[in-house]
């Protein structure tokens, strides 16, 4: 494969399909923005006032899409004294200065549209906590690849890797999922999830066709309802059984379209994890972001021996969850290797297991069981009498569910880690290094005193993990021991 | 190398719980009385206003309830402001700065120096007729993990954040 060397320290544009990608994305924002007013031209039929709106419509198109080239014209970027510079904007310009020692991952993603025309878009990580901005939207795929590959041996550090590491640029395949995998994964995806995120969906489809026509828009419904006895038992099963399979197909659909094409490859440095169907991503997980790592699996995922492994890097802590890097293993063996560049689990049978004290099914049930339960009786009562006391199943909910986490819950502290098993019907486990820890914070209520126990709450820089109602006692000396192992050890955090 | 894992002797390690606490400047709680009686007026004033304009609400019962609310609940923000003052405390250690906070839930947060990004040091209106100033601290944990620390004497507050900005000097700062 012979490219052509780029001289980085010119001035670079992005690729001229970059410029139809834009179109393209912006084309798509103001369809987002308008659609319930399209619609209700549609149905409205023409008149003066949608005549107003066509014409509004045409201008705002017309507006943002000047916007758009202007976007594509006045964007360039270049390397320069080891900077990467990245300039933009006509009227409001900006100009964005990243070292390039800096930068900690670059990545590289392709839509089905980047596909079409071979390119990708580049995003650059920093140190710290910031949110990716530094995003080049379209360049050759090649020309992508070859400047992550001049980012990472500039980076001095780095400059020694590229030998004995001879698949795909220093990476080595380590996981990938076959079609047995995604069918696992189908079966066992949440499909009550599914099923309450396509309801907000049509929900919120509905609202909008009516608020956009004037019209009431649950004709749909209705028309459903119509033909669906619900007094019958086989109507009922009839509803359940659609519904069911319905968001079976729905859920199946997501993960298809999330995890094909997945494939973890791993190189000195850190994971490269690369996935999707349509939208291909590819992102870097260097070792040294990795904050702490966690892997979960719901009743079903358990007995089917899958996990969903969490990477909590730095910066996947903040609201947008951009930075998030979640990985399905089909198989245990594949944990073990993922946690062997953090941290191996503990030897947990050697260790003193430290619990959850049984007030906490208590204060659960005071606090939030009992409280919810009487208000929902108080308001229910008036509409269907002596039925609102099935509200108080809510409280026994609560008081199970706390009694099953209660007795699941199990923190091991080690010399270097701790790990956590928990989890109410599924499970889920965490393993943290002591030293990625940034803060930490002891909590105790008036009740809690009285009791003895304690809240741990740990803050690190992909997350925060809390333990809470442990004894006293042992909630200082995981208090003191953090503080002794963050301070006395000269172990970077990141 | 085979894998270690000992467990945690925990006899030999400073405990947080002999810390000699150095609570906030008393006139911290002045600062606190203040902002009550802002908030507390803010909150009459709002119910003068709806008892004034809303007709509905012109009666002895909805007067004596709305009334009854503001003076409860003034009272109880009051009660645990100045519980919650005496609880107001930090502790400056050799390697971490600790801060003490709450009543009905007391935290304790530690931030070890090592771990702070930077700090600032602002003081508002209020504080600064009473020459303090809150301190700050920024580290790279999520969620909240930050530290404000009120009450400060305004030199104090300077003299910390110096004390601070020395220990986490970049040369310091290990790297893998």
């Amino acid at each position: 494969m012979s490219n052509p060397v780029t001289d980085w320290s010119v001035p670079q544009r992005q690729s001229g399909s970059a410029l139809l990608i834009i179109v393209f994305k912006t084309i798509i924002e103001v369809l987002k923005g308008v659609w319930p007013l399209l619609i209700a031209i549609f149905f409205t039929g023409k008149g003066k006032s949608s005549d107003k709106i066509e014409l509004l419509l045409i201008a705002f198109s017309f507006l943002v899409l000047l916007r758009s080239l202007i976007e594509f014209f006045f964007f360039h970027f270049q390397i320069i004294n080891m900077e990467l510079i990245i300039r933009k904007g006509l009227v409001s310009k900006k100009t964005i200065t990243l070292p390039v020692e800096r930068i900690i991952t670059v990545h590289i993603d392709q839509t089905w549209l980047h596909k079409i025309f071979n390119v990708a878009q580049v995003s650059f990580d920093s140190s710290g906590t910031e949110k990716t901005e530094v995003v080049i939207k379209a360049i050759p795929l090649q020309k992508a690849e070859s400047l992550r590959q001049f980012i990472t041996d500039s980076k001095p550090e780095n400059s020694i890797v590229q030998e004995n590491t001879p698949i795909n640029n220093g990476f080595q395949p380590l996981i990938s999922l076959s079609g047995r995998d995604l069918l696992k994964l189908c079966i066992s995806a949440n499909h009550i999830e599914a099923l309450f995120v396509l309801f907000a969906f049509i929900l919120s489809v509905v609202d909008n066709i009516s608020q956009a026509t004037g019209k009431e828009a649950s004709g749909l419904l209705a028309w459903i309802f119509e033909r669906i006895d619900t007094r019958t038992l086989s109507g009922i099963l009839f509803l359940f059984v659609s519904v069911l399979l319905f968001s079976i197909v729905i859920s199946s659909a997501r993960i298809l379209l999330r995890y094909s094409n997945f494939s973890i490859l791993r190189s000195d440095k850190g994971f490269r994890v690369y996935n999707g169907l349509i939208n291909s991503k590819e992102k870097l997980v260097p070792f040294r972001k990795i904050q702490h790592l966690s892997w979960k699996a719901n009743w079903l995922q358990k007995k089917m021996d899958i996990n969903l492994l969490q990477f909590h890097v730095a910066g996947s802590g903040q609201p947008t969850g951009k930075m998030e890097v979640k990985i399905p293993v089909t198989r245990n063996e594949f944990i073990y290797a993922l946690l062997k560049e953090y941290h191996e689990p503990l030897p947990i049978n050697e260790l003193k297991a430290i619990k959850i004290h049984k007030a906490y099914i208590n204060r659960r049930i005071l606090l939030i069981g009992l409280p919810v339960s009487f208000l929902s009786f108080i308001i229910a009562w008036f509409n269907i009498h002596w039925y609102a006391l099935l509200f108080f199943l809510f409280a026994f909910y609560i008081a199970f569910s706390a009694w099953q986490f209660q007795k699941n819950f199990c923190l091991w502290a080690g010399n270097d880690a701790m790990q956590i098993k928990k989890g109410i019907l599924g499970t889920e486990e965490i393993i943290m290094k002591w030293h990625k820890i940034q803060s930490v914070q002891l909590n105790q209520s008036i009740y809690q005193r009285q009791k003895k126990v304690a809240t741990l709450k740990m803050f690190t820089a992909g997350g925060s993990i809390i333990i809470p109602f442990i004894q006293e006692r042992e909630a200082f000396s995981i208090y003191n021991y953090i503080l002794y192992k963050t301070e006395s050890e000269n172990q970077a955090w990141m | 190398m085979g894998f270690l894992n000992e467990q945690i002797t925990s006899f030999s390690i400073p405990e947080v719980q002999d810390v000699m606490w150095q609570p906030v400047e008393k006139d911290h709680l002045n600062v606190l009385r203040l902002q009550w009686l802002i908030v507390s007026a803010i909150f009459l004033m709002l119910i003068v206003f709806l008892l004034f304009f809303i007709n509905e609400l012109q009666y002895p019962l909805w007067i004596i309830l709305l009334t009854a609310g503001w003076i409860i609940i003034s009272w109880l923000y009051f009660i645990l402001q100045e519980k919650s003052f005496r609880c107001l405390a930090y502790c400056i250690r050799e390697h971490d700065i600790l801060y003490r906070r709450g009543w009905i839930i007391q935290k304790i947060i530690a931030c070890p120096f090592n771990r702070i990004q930077h700090c600032t040091v602002d003081n508002g209106p209020i504080d600064r007729k009473y020459n303090l100033s809150s301190l700050t601290l920024y580290t790279a944990g999520a969620d909240g993990a930050d530290i404000t620390i009120p009450g400060l004497n305004k030199l104090m507050a300077q003299r910390l954040r110096e004390f601070i900005m020395n220990k986490i000097k970049p040369d310091e700062q290990p790297r893998n």
